[in-house]
């Protein structure tokens, strides 16, 4: 399932993950809640965005 | 998971911020156009981007905070929200919002990306963690 995880401290300070997104594509999905909510002051793409966009170059590369 | 993003938070929802005040109880005085503060700025903490002392005191709508006895100023100029408060201890705001007012951005925030949320169809889950970190799981299928 894809899934947006907002996780706000008492401090408010915001973070926002995205899970089950297939490569650069959890950018665009959690777009519209990241846009709500601010700017972006620091982003980190996990192993897994990396992992899962060479795969779908790969498939891409062999059809 | 495939990324991380860090937020500075915007107040630009009116809808999420009259939300975020109802989950405080906070009161939410519409067409207030004073809040109460100290009423001198004695330059103690920087003023918002754009408003000069003069600007002080004066809101659009204002927030009544239930323990404190100063309010917070809602402002909109251009379509654009500031809360205008004052953080002297006397005022009781920091004591019952926290830091900077930090329990407010946090309700905040979590109202705008629900509405937004279920605006666009999808499920949410809230859960709060011992520290009073609030989680909202937003399904997508």
């Amino acid at each position: 399932m894809k899934k947006i995880i907002v996780k706000v401290t008492k401090e408010g300070k915001v973070t926002v993950k995205t899970e089950g997104f297939s490569g650069s594509s959890c950018m665009e999905g959690s777009k519209f809640i990241e846009e709500a909510l601010g700017s972006t002051s620091s982003m980190e793409h996990t192993n897994e965005y990396y992992q899962e966009s060479e795969m779908t170059e790969d498939t891409c590369l062999k059809q | 998971m495939s990324h991380v993003a860090i937020m500075d938070l915007e107040i630009k929802d009116l809808d999420a911020l009259k939300l975020a005040c109802e989950r405080l109880g906070l009161i939410w005085q519409e067409g207030k156009t004073s809040y109460v503060w100290y009423s001198r700025h004695v330059g103690d903490y920087p003023l918002p981007k754009g408003y000069t002392k003069a600007d002080l005191g004066k809101c659009t709508h204002a927030i009544t905070v239930p323990g404190a006895r100063y309010e917070i100023g809602v402002d909109i100029r251009n379509d654009q929200i500031t809360l205008l408060w004052d953080f002297y201890s006397a005022g009781g705001l920091q004591q019952v919002l926290g830091n900077n007012g930090g329990l407010l951005q946090q309700a905040y925030a979590i109202e705008v990306a629900k509405l937004k949320a279920m605006r666009e169809g999808y499920n949410c889950v809230e859960s709060v963690n011992a520290e009073g970190e609030i989680e909202l799981e937003i399904q997508m299928q």
